[in-house]
């Protein structure tokens, strides 16, 4: 009885999704459709982006859900990022200045915030209240600023203005680490207090970052442009000072996507991967791995010992994700959606 | 038998009369264009006149003229936005603009944006398919677009007004005047187009274009004037200014707008002496833009661009049955913009040029260009091709054509980005066209092969940063059909036109269709009038295109059919007045050319023309 039970939710199963599952099926109640696996999220063009779904062990691959999930409906142009807040999921498009609200679990739209907004790019959350980056004009780099919305019931607050650019954005010890580099300009990392919404102070660096991530009390940050060394500082995050300032090889100009696991870094360099331990004085120029079949490398993690790269190819077709082990062994590769920027795991 | 030897005979007969009297005269016409190699040198390819009254009948944009009356595919970004040309399946900066015998691309994008030419400051726009490099250049792949303005030395002073008001708030104004005499010949048009462009999307959400609107004004002015009988001077000018606000996608988009301002300056002294007949030429371009990113604030991208082109043109007549041709030109362009440094670029060209009547049937005629510049390495440019007329119903027309598009300034010089070692694109053509003409109708089919290579793309260079690259190859072969029939019945006059095309552009390394290339086009037109009524009916299929470079079958623009229906009635004794209404999209099609950008449904214009 209880195979034919199992075999019915696995027929069943499969109306979801496009390939059979094979995995146990989970005894506990489901959260919803897209639990156990990652998004994908696929920046799209100037009227649409799109979110896939892949079930953990790559059991199934779902493009579209959003779309799949609120027929008719769609996420905005340029889908830049996601953030999470409890089982909220806030989908940030740059093209159509909008974030869409949906349940992480089975992706069903809750609400759309569309005012407050001028090119939105990365979110994070504190204390019950979201706060999103914004470009503003391409041509001004000084009037980026950060949407303050109040997500009980989702209102616009003051905005706090950067007089800088504003890219990336993480909520640490109940602060914000606001980077202040997009395509090689901006050499500093504003910190601003989120309760008196000024900016607490500026760190300069070298370089223009990148991108960033907290480990064991330090912030890393990764700075490059196009021409100059690339560079790894890193922040003490009780002093809020930089503590060190690691110089690449020439040969490692504009420097990407870092990623921290296990005291080892991750850095890329167009489709190629490069690792080095922690702390260490000098960063190899050796490759930890190239990935030949990656035309335009443009989203990159590393998870449990596993590499998720997102392939945009030439932004006008379907792009690819490749996952490899972290020696550099392709393990498999999935159609996604077009120009895909990053992962998200649910 | 006989009797069609006899027809034969008489056409050929004629025709050397014709020629005879021609060689015995030799002097500047009464009607003279600037373009003189469009008459002279497109023998063995295919050519589509779209004379004034054509201009007339349809919307006063480039877009639409081209679209409802050629082969060459639109891609418009909602009606008056941005439109780019796909002839005979290549890119958009492969269709060369050629304004009164210059070649008129935007030296930033390569191409020119068909919303941003107003038809009716032209008495004759021709289309001339097919390769053209070697005699006007860059971009002259898929084929070229020539406005021309007619200089007439005769006794004439003639006004036109023309006024149309359109759903939407649109209003379109021209006023045209000639005055001329057999010494002194001179036109000036002025022409007004504005649209709050706000128009139903007809889907279920009451959508609008919103920040759609547009207005643009522009003049053309050209005067002609015989010092002798052997020598004329001409002068030419165009200004057009323009603003557009870009419709947005979805509601919440940042609110964008576009000005223009181009101006066009040409002189011209034409002398015939004997069999030779010269032709200098000095011309002063301007282009301009500002691209604002957000109408709420001040900032804004620009270019402009200063383009200074001389010319000399010798060519020498034998008793109209070989005529040679020779072309020197200098091209100096001098621009900047918010991502281009201040950059001059010189390019020198030879061309020669050469036509041989052998036979009264037959013909051909071949042109060889070299460019000398610094930029790039330029590749030699030719044309050859012949034309036979065994029957005189059937005409055979063959031509093979090396063919360029060279980098723009944005491709080799925008800052960190820019590839100084770029190529131009370059393509081989052949085409077979075959020419049938009875009493009432004509008919032509054009077979058609292009292989191009080193397709400038932009491609991903890591970090977010893309470059342009020779990298593309692209494999076109084509087919197009161009039909005309006529009848006149006492007083009631039919007439119908229709086009057709299928187009397979493929990019070789992947074997996938371009986007945006339509598979299939078909453009009719059917006329009709008796005495001072004239209706006419327009049609327009477009197939289906990919908006994807992997060709996905769910990512597709669908296909649409669109029909105007126009009615006019003259009144006054000379037919100096007259009113006409028209319905674009009669059946109300919900269609759009590019993704998410609808085009509008049923709408309407009532036009007013007055002649004194």
């Amino acid at each position: 009885m209880k195979c034919s039970k199992l075999f019915f939710v696995a027929i069943l199963s499969s109306v979801f999704f496009v390939s059979c599952v094979k995995d146990d099926i989970p005894t506990y109640p489901s959260l919803g459709n897209y639990e156990n696996g990652f998004f994908v999220l696929n920046e799209g063009n100037a009227t649409k982006g799109s979110v896939s779904f892949v079930k953990n062990g790559l059991t199934s691959v779902n493009n579209n859900i959003f779309e799949a999930e609120n027929a008719g409906d769609n996420i905005g142009g340029y889908a830049q990022s996601i953030f999470f807040d409890g089982e909220k999921a806030y989908i940030i498009s740059n093209g159509s200045n909008k974030i869409t609200v949906v349940n992480r679990y089975t992706f069903k739209l809750i609400t759309k915030i569309t005012t407050g907004f001028n090119v939105p790019r990365f979110g994070t959350v504190i204390n019950g209240r979201a706060y999103v980056t914004n470009l503003g004009d391409y041509a001004d780099l000084t009037d980026d600023f950060i949407t303050v919305i109040k997500l009980s019931n989702n209102t616009i607050e003051a905005p706090i203005p950067l007089a800088t650019i504003g890219e990336r954005i993480v909520a640490i010890n109940n602060k914000l680490y606001v980077s202040n580099g997009s395509f090689g300009s901006g050499n500093s990392l504003t910190i601003v207090n989120p309760d008196t919404r000024t900016i607490i102070k500026t760190l300069l660096f070298g370089n223009s970052p990148n991108s960033m991530v907290e480990n064991n009390g330090n912030l890393y940050v990764l700075c490059s442009n196009y021409t100059n060394n690339s560079e790894l500082v890193k922040i003490n995050l009780t002093t809020d000072e930089i503590a060190s300032t690691t110089p690449f090889a020439s040969s490692l100009v504009n420097a990407q996507n870092l990623n921290i696991e296990n005291n080892t870094i991750y850095f890329t360099q167009d489709s190629t991967i490069f690792s080095d331990p922690m702390n260490s004085a000098t960063i190899s120029e050796t490759p930890l791995f190239v990935a030949p079949q990656v035309v335009t490398l443009y989203g990159f993690t590393v998870k449990n010992n596993v590499v998720y790269i997102a392939d945009a190819k030439d932004y006008v077709s379907a792009g690819k994700v490749y996952i490899y082990s972290s020696t550099g062994t392709l393990s498999s590769d999935i159609t996604v959606g077009v120009s895909p920027n990053g992962f998200y795991f649910n | 038998m006989t009797s069609k030897k006899l027809f034969l005979f008489y056409v050929l007969f004629l025709c050397q009369i014709i020629c005879a009297q021609n060689d015995s005269i030799m002097a500047l016409k009464e009607v003279v264009i600037s373009d003189w190699q469009l008459n002279n040198f497109s023998n063995t390819q295919t050519i589509i006149v779209l004379n004034d009254s054509i201009i007339k009948k349809n919307q006063p944009s480039l877009t639409s003229l081209l679209n409802f009356n050629s082969v060459i595919y639109f891609k418009e970004n909602g009606l008056g936005m941005v439109s780019s040309p796909s002839f005979r399946g290549t890119t958009a900066q492969q269709t060369a603009v050629i304004w009164n015998g210059i070649n008129i691309n935007s030296q930033f994008l390569g191409q020119t944006d068909f919303n941003t030419i107003t038809t009716r400051n032209f008495d004759v726009i021709t289309v001339r398919s097919g390769g053209g490099s070697s005699i006007y250049g860059s971009s002259a792949i898929g084929g070229s677009i020539h406005l021309n303005n007619e200089l007439a030395f005769k006794n004439k002073f003639e006004n036109e007004l023309q006024f149309n008001y359109g759903s939407f708030n649109t209003f379109d104004t021209n006023y045209k005047v000639l005055a001329s005499n057999e010494k002194v010949s001179s036109q000036v048009s002025i022409s007004r187009n504005s649209s709050t462009n706000d128009y139903d999307y007809l889907d279920s959400q009451n959508s609008k274009n919103e920040n759609g609107q547009f207005y643009n004004t522009s003049m053309n002015a050209s005067f002609g004037y015989k010092l002798n009988t052997f020598n004329n001077l001409k002068l030419y000018s165009q200004i057009f200014e323009g603003e557009r606000h870009f419709s947005l996608i979805s509601s919440t988009d940042n609110k964008t707008k576009y000005q223009d301002l181009n101006s066009r300056n040409l002189l011209e002294w034409n002398s015939v002496f004997n069999r030779f007949t010269s032709n200098i030429k000095v011309a002063f371009l301007s282009e301009e833009y500002k691209y604002f990113e957000n109408i709420k604030s001040d900032n804004f991208y620009f270019g402009k661009v200063e383009s200074f082109i001389s010319k000399y043109d010798l060519s020498y007549n034998w008793k109209n049955k070989i005529t040679v041709n020779t072309i020197l030109d200098y091209t100096q362009n001098k621009g900047y913009g918010s991502s281009i440094p201040f950059v001059k670029r010189e390019i020198g060209s030879a061309t020669l040029l050469m036509k041989h009547l052998v036979f009264s049937n037959f013909q051909y005629e071949w042109s060889v260009r070299k460019e000398i510049t610094s930029n790039y390495k330029s590749p030699i440019l030719f044309s050859i091709g012949t034309n036979y007329s065994p029957f005189s119903f059937y005409r055979l027309k063959l031509n093979v054509s090396q063919n360029f598009r060279i980098p723009t300034y944005n491709d080799l010089y925008w800052e960190n980005l820019g590839n100084p070692n770029l190529k131009p694109e370059s393509s081989i053509q052949e085409e077979i066209c075959n020419e049938f003409k009875f009493k009432n109708v004509s008919l032509s089919a054009v077979f058609y092969h292009n292989k191009i290579k080193d397709m400038i793309r932009w491609v991903p260079k890591g970090g977010g940063k893309v470059s342009p690259e020779n990298t593309t190859k692209v494999e076109i072969y084509g087919f197009e059909t161009i039909a005309n029939w006529s009848k006149k019945l006492g007083n009631h006059q039919l007439h119908f036109n229709g086009t057709y095309g299928y187009t397979s552009s493929q990019n070789e390394q992947t074997g996938k269709q371009l986007i945006y290339v339509p598979y299939h086009k078909i453009t009719a037109g059917f006329d009709y009038s008796f005495r001072k009524f004239a209706l006419n009916y327009q049609y327009l299929y477009n197939g289906e295109v990919y908006t994807q470079s992997d060709n996905n079958p769910k990512e597709k623009v669908d296909w649409y059919l669109i029909s105007n229906l126009g009615i006019d009635c003259n009144f006054g004794k000379i037919n100096n007045y007259k009113i006409g209404f028209k319905v674009l999209n009669l059946f109300n099609e919900k269609y759009e050319s590019v993704e998410s950008r609808p085009l509008p449904g049923r709408n309407f214009t009532i036009n007013l023309t007055f002649k004194f």
